[in-house]
């Protein structure tokens, strides 16, 4: 057990026993069961699940992001400060400092009255007090760290003249400005074509070397997060059955949930032809 | 350059157009109108056939209806909209007199409606529970309530019971002259300010639910900056659009604001020129109004695209 516990300390997020509740009396509902995670610097943590296992909700709790009502109790520990239980003003300071997230649609995530310029600088700017000045030269460097051509140029645009694929890396350019230790993805690549969604999977592996980020990956992909992810930690119904080293979950997998998961992969089913579904003509 | 000037071109001349077609309908109606200008004049008195006459022939009534109208028309497109039948003075100078208590009235009742709109709607949209409860009651009670009883509510409380407010007049010097027109404001823009108000608060209660504000809120936004640097700028949208139709329309319900407190404004005089058929001058104020409105409706189409990139032509944005 103590070489577990030394893991948990050096973990950017440790996430134990996290119970989230919602709903009073008869019609309460647990959503998460128990959680526990933990994510270390440098470490690509896979979370994956069906809709509604609640992968997002773990990872939310991780940025202080509880839907309305809910009761949480465990621990939440991000660089070592907790957030269950705690104040608007720890939260504030962990979202600044140390976490940032990323999401599934960057087309909504991005606030389409900003020019990408903007939008990137207003972290810097919101939560640093940095000059209008200094934020655009820093702007422009995380744009090109991120991989997107002609930054000057780009910081003028608006986002509806991006691609998705553009604007998820403009995303990931905002949410590195603050200099996080912790990049919490939410289904980031899923609305992206193939090609795009690897482009950005390799952006994220890049970002884990060169920064040492410690990254948690939310996806219904189990293809995708056993070839990303160090780890990866199964969850159903607000539970993890099953964690592991990703290559061991991919190739053993222990809990029938997994091989259920692996079981629907499109790319595991039979190569004949699907059953067409009956009925009205 | 020439793709925004070309649609501005475009907008200027159906704002013309659309003028043109007004002052047909409003010189159409008053000739439809039963009574006649000279009747006013001679008051019932008996006067001679030739007094009459000089009188038809002042304002060519005897002339058939569509010369009438060009001859009309021509002096509105220089600036003179004929002589006032009460009140023995050209239209233009008349009006002219009456413009400044209006625009102080109609601005004043503006600033009060954004302000109170704006703020009591978002402050609504964001703290929820009872301040938005009473904040739907209120406005609602104040959309209903037409602007007349509003006044003479307001007179009888703020100016009779309570002596805060003069009941009357439009004062001298400005700051005597908001005293005086604080009480007529606020009855004008009442009703306004609750349309604004419901607004604001829908339109704000939608971008504070956009995923944008959600990311605004993951990276630590002070909640001030969430609502006012992220959230309000799309929230904001749809009351721009609203606010240039509403206080247009405050010209119209000045009609009855100033004549409940006895203002010289345009709205007064429209009241008194309706009254006594006065034509010219009631022909010059509906089109005073109508180009106001056609005008302000030009503006908010002018600022759409500055306020939604998404809408920026394609050509000219890049």
């Amino acid at each position: 057990m103590s070489g577990s516990n030394q893991q948990v300390d050096a973990a950017v997020l440790a996430i134990d026993d996290l119970r989230l509740d919602v709903g009073a009396g008869e019609t309460a509902v647990r959503i998460l069961d128990g959680v526990g995670l933990s994510c270390a610097a440098g470490e690509i943590v896979g979370l994956v699940g069906e809709s509604g296992s609640g992968k997002s909700m773990t990872l939310r709790a991780a940025v202080g992001l509880a839907p309305k009502g809910a009761r949480l109790t465990g621990s939440v520990r991000v660089a070592g400060r907790e957030l269950v239980g705690a104040g608007r003003r720890e939260v504030l300071r962990v979202r600044r400092e140390v976490a940032a997230m990323i999401f599934q649609d960057p087309r909504a995530h991005v606030n389409p009255y900003q020019r990408i310029g903007a939008f990137v600088a207003d972290g810097l700017r919101r939560t640093r007090g940095w000059s209008r000045t200094r934020a655009a030269q820093q702007v422009v460097s995380l744009l090109d760290e991120v991989g997107l051509p002609d930054p000057e140029t780009l910081a003028d645009r608006y986002p509806h003249e991006l691609s998705g694929g553009m604007l998820q890396r403009v995303m990931i350019a905002s949410a590195l400005s603050t200099e996080p230790r912790l990049l919490l993805a939410d289904e980031a690549t899923t609305a992206l074509d193939v090609t795009t969604q690897a482009e950005i999977m390799g952006l994220l592996r890049r970002l884990r070397e060169e920064r040492g980020l410690a990254i948690v990956f939310v996806t219904h992909d189990l293809d995708l997060a056993a070839a990303s992810c160090d780890r990866i930690h199964v969850m159903q119904s607000g539970v993890v059955v099953e964690q592991g080293r990703a290559l061991d979950v991919f190739e053993r997998p222990e809990h029938p949930y997994t091989r259920k998961l692996l079981d629907a992969m499109p790319s595991r089913l039979d190569a004949e032809a699907p059953t067409p579904i009956g009925g009205a003509a | 350059m020439s793709a925004w000037l070309l649609p501005l071109a475009r907008r200027v001349g159906s704002l013309a157009l659309v003028l043109l077609a007004t002052s047909f309908i409003v010189f159409g109606a008053m000739y439809l109108a039963p009574g006649s200008p000279e009747s006013f004049l001679v008051r019932g008195n008996s006067v001679t056939a030739e007094t009459l006459q000089a009188i038809r022939d002042q304002y060519h009534l005897d002339e058939p209806f569509l010369s009438q109208y060009v001859l009309w028309l021509g002096g509105v497109v220089q600036g003179d909209f004929g002589l006032s039948i009460q009140f023995r003075q050209p239209v233009s100078e008349l009006i002219a007199s009456r413009v400044p208590t209006t625009a102080l009235l109609v601005g004043y009742a503006a600033v009060l409606i954004l302000v109170i709109g704006v703020l009591v709607g978002v402050l609504a949209a964001v703290k929820r529970g009872g301040v938005d409860g009473t904040a739907i009651v209120v406005s609602t009670v104040a959309m209903a309530t037409p602007s007349f009883v509003v006044a003479m509510a307001l007179t009888s409380l703020f100016a009779v019971t309570l002596g805060w407010f003069p009941a009357f007049g439009a004062g001298e010097g400005f700051g005597d002259r908001l005293w005086h027109l604080t009480l007529p404001a606020v009855a004008l823009a009442l009703s306004s300010a609750a349309l604004v108000l419901r607004t604001t608060r829908t339109s704000m209660i939608g971008a504070l639910g956009k995923e944008y504000v959600e990311t605004a809120r993951v990276r630590g936004f002070s909640s001030s900056r969430v609502v006012w640097g992220q959230a309000f700028r799309g929230g904001i949208v749809p009351v721009v659009t609203l606010a240039g139709l509403v206080i247009s329309g405050l010209l119209v319900t000045t009609t009855i604001v100033e004549t409940v407190f006895g203002l010289n404004g345009i709205g007064s005089l429209l009241v008194q020129a309706v009254n006594v058929k006065d034509f010219p001058v009631v022909q010059a104020v509906i089109l005073i109004i109508v180009a106001v409105f056609v005008l302000s409706n030009l503006v908010v189409d002018l600022l759409y695209p500055v306020l939604e990139p998404r809408a920026r032509a394609k050509g000219g944005a890049r």
